[in-house]
């Protein structure tokens, strides 16, 4: 290594210093230290106290650890493909060459920017059962009112339809994939007499499916963790329909402050998280098209 | 534009770019400033905003009652030759306005007063269950002094280790037992030890709306005394639409006041103090939990209840907006009113029970506590200034300006404090009658009052009866405390 050459690796490391060094007192230690934490009794100010594997068998026999395991399994299994199907159906409009087409790109990003908690009131509104704009238009169509929000049946899929809110990250990395999608596949698929449809189907989703691969894993992660909207909105109720994993995980953190508890479970997120990922890397060989 | 080189940009390129990037940074990091904290709206009962038309009493200082207990403790003082003070750093809730001003007032007082101690006003919001409170004193960062605006974290601070017990200055302070009323000495005494001082202490009446009791033509004099006479007012004051959606509510339980609340009025109880033990079944809690599923049935189902109430938002409550006819009131409501429901005609009495229960009993919900946090810097400096915020004049100018209840029964109970707050006449005169009912001090108190909650729901939603419900609940609670006891064997 020349003189020159490690006088930039010197410096590229100094550059990289201040991250790095966050990185590893702020992010890798606190993981590695609850795998610690997870194996005991742990109340914030004492000493943990080793308890081998006693939090993970009292998790077994915790009808509120799975309770909100089923549930966030729930909000995963209605919100990913929602999300997908709605992100880049709105992807697909938004690339097609219309009139404001920036202006309406920047519409469907906008709510993405909204603060949670802000999103979070303005749809306990809209979502009221009198007077909220969703059952107010739903009967206009004779549908009789809805209690999203006040009843165990309704609360969840509430909150699955709400987060279509947040598309707005998925919708724009779907147009970055689709403008990689070359034109003269669409033009010589025309010329053999396809349809839009036909389209759409047979060259737009399987030349973006690694981007649909990746929105899609991007999604579950993020819907396995969600916890500000249902903590606003539901607290977790009505009986429990919302109490998703993230907010069982923070009650028992910082609320009843049982760390080890608390850490075994975000460990049990992890795992899950890790599980759901490789399932889906597994799928994608069979659906995913690589060029 | 410049051509980019293959090599990329050169150093002095990447340094220039640097400088404007880290530049920008700052920049959009001074203009990202997290906006105010949206739980920064009052989070305690005492943490009413301060009202437009406050009532007279709030506008002079406070006199100080005739029959103080103990003497206002002085600051301390310098020893001769002086020296540099010591700062206490007193974190404090008070976000609100009032409090603010109060607390500011208070540590202004008490700094000109010391000449040996300094304390520091730092405002630290209670998001999140005091989340920055416990993990300051967790990460060795404790500060000099406490103040909460609620009761409902200090059984748990107590037992897990974040606050220390005070009976070594119980003495030099001059707190004696016989000063107190019972109920908030069990309060800040258990365990053994004693804990904290409260500032104020809160607990519900009965409010009803005259107008709306006038419309469905009742006597608007006439608040319910017993349970029977409740449901029988609630039935007559609650209007469905021709769909069976509420217009106006009676009364709801379950959207007012307190659940324990609910339970002393029935004569049941879920801890028994002297004990230290949970009495979950007992025919009292069932009666309790029938009697929310009777109005469940009534209101036609707690989704339609839900619904109702999720029409009023912010300061707003059925209530104040005139649709609902009876509430439970805290001692701090009244104040707020005049800003809040200017037009609403109301009156207090005490909440109505059930047979055999004494008319006149209560069940306090909490309070504002002075502790002291394991690792304080300098534990005499910071009860020294504890002493001072714990003593009759601080406590005295707090509860004249908040209107709230003071600790102290001398202090309650003087003339010429109930002349400064009479809006409170009536929460004072239910104190006289000696049934006011102690919150449990338990450590698993917040993973009860949860799953208390769950019970409660499962039986207004019809999936269990109360018996079932409670059931269940004293076998999570035994789990629990199992748990608590196997990792806490002093406790």
């Amino acid at each position: 290594m020349t003189k020159l050459q490690r006088g930039e690796m010197l410096a590229g490391i100094a550059f990289i210093s201040p991250w790095a060094i966050g990185f590893l007192w702020f992010n890798l230690y606190p993981v590695l230290a609850s795998v610690y934490y997870s194996f005991t009794s742990f109340h914030v100010v004492e000493t943990p106290q080793w308890v081998g594997l006693n939090n993970f068998q009292t998790l077994a026999g915790d009808d509120l650890f799975w309770t909100s395991l089923l549930n966030t399994a729930y909000y995963i299994a209605g919100s990913v493909p929602l999300d997908l199907v709605a992100a880049l159906f709105f992807a697909v409009l938004l690339n097609l060459r219309l009139p404001l087409r920036e202006v309406l790109r920047t519409c469907y990003y906008i709510p993405t920017v909204v603060p949670t908690v802000a999103a979070a009131i303005l749809w306990i509104m809209l979502f009221n059962t009198h007077g909220g704009i969703i059952n107010a238009t739903l009967g206009l169509f004779g549908i009789p009112e809805i209690p999203w929000l006040s009843s165990p049946t309704w609360a969840m899929p509430a909150l699955i339809l709400l987060s279509v809110w947040g598309i707005g990250q998925a919708i724009i990395i779907f147009l970055a994939g689709l403008q990689d999608v070359p034109t003269t596949l669409y033009e010589a698929a025309q010329l053999d007499g396809a349809g839009p449809l036909q389209l759409v189907w047979h060259i737009t989703v399987p030349m973006v499916s690694p981007v649909i691969l990746f929105n899609g894993i991007l999604g579950m992660i993020n819907a396995t963790q969600i916890f500000s909207i249902p903590f606003i909105m539901t607290g977790g109720g009505p009986l429990n329909a919302t109490l998703v994993f993230s907010i069982e995980l923070f009650r028992n953190a910082f609320v009843y402050y049982r760390m080890g508890y608390a850490s075994a479970m975000a460990w049990i997120l992890f795992i899950f998280i890790f599980v759901l990922t490789l399932l889906s890397m597994r799928l994608s060989r069979r659906y995913v098209h690589y060029e | 534009m410049q051509p980019i080189s293959p090599r990329g940009p050169s150093r002095r390129t990447f340094l220039r770019l640097l400088v404007v990037g880290g530049a920008g940074a700052a920049l959009a990091a001074c203009a990202s400033s997290p906006p105010a904290s949206p739980t920064a709206a009052p989070a305690g009962p005492a943490s009413a905003a301060a009202p437009t038309q406050a009532p007279a009493p709030t506008a002079a200082a406070p006199t100080q009652p005739t029959a103080a207990p103990t003497a206002t403790p002085a600051p301390a003082q310098a020893a001769a030759g002086g020296g540099a003070k010591t700062e206490v750093d007193f974190w404090n809730p008070a976000t609100d306005k009032l409090g603010k001003k109060i607390i500011a007032e208070l540590v202004d007082e008490y700094n000109k007063q010391s000449t040996k101690v300094t304390a520091k006003d730092t405002i630290v919001p209670d998001d999140n269950h005091y989340a920055k409170y416990v993990t300051a004193i967790a990460g060795g960062q404790s500060p000099g002094a406490i103040m909460t605006y609620e009761y409902t974290p200090i059984v748990d601070w107590a037992s897990q280790g974040f606050i220390v017990p005070l009976d070594a200055y119980q003495t030099s302070m001059g707190i004696k037992e016989e000063d107190y009323f019972p109920v908030v000495w069990l309060m800040i005494h258990f365990h053994g030890h004693l804990w904290g001082f409260l500032q104020e202490f809160d607990f519900n009446l009965l409010a009803w709306n005259k107008s709306l009791f006038q419309k469905a033509g009742l006597d608007p004099e006439k608040p319910p005394k017993t349970m029977d006479e409740l449901d029988t007012l609630a039935a007559q004051l609650t209007v469905k639409d021709s769909a069976g959606a509420l217009k106006q509510i009676g009364f709801c339980p379950w959207i007012t006041g307190d659940i324990l609340m609910w339970t002393a009025l029935w004569g049941g109880s879920f801890y028994d103090p002297a004990n230290d033990k949970w009495t979950v079944v007992s025919d009292a809690n069932i009666a309790m939990l029938d009697w929310h599923a009777k109005y469940a049935r009534l209101l036609g189902g707690p989704d339609r209840v839900t619904s109702f109430t999720k029409l009023f938002t912010g300061d707003q409550t059925p209530f104040y907006a005139e649709q609902m006819a009876m509430e439970a009131m805290g001692e701090y409501t009244p104040i707020t009113l005049p800003e809040r429901a200017p037009k609403l005609q109301y009156g207090v009495a005490y909440p109505p029970t059930a047979s055999g229960v004494p008319y006149g009993t209560g069940q306090t919900g909490g309070g504002n506590v002075f502790v002291l946090p394991k690792g304080a810097p300098n534990p005499d400096a910071s009860m020294d200034f504890l002493t001072w915020m714990a003593g009759p004049k601080a406590v005295l100018q707090w509860n004249v300006e908040e209107n709230n209840v003071p600790p102290v029964k001398a202090v309650a109970f003087d003339d010429n404090f109930v002349k400064q707050v009479p809006l409170m006449k009536a929460w004072i005169e239910m104190l006289k009658e000696n049934h006011m009912v102690p919150p449990a001090t338990s450590p698993i108190t917040p993973y009860f009052t949860d799953q208390l909650a769950t019970a409660r729901d499962e039986v207004i939603y019809g999936r269990k009866k109360a018996r079932e419900a409670l059931s269940d609940l004293a076998k999570k609670v035994d789990a629990q405390l199992q748990q608590f006891r196997a990792s806490h064997p002093n406790w």
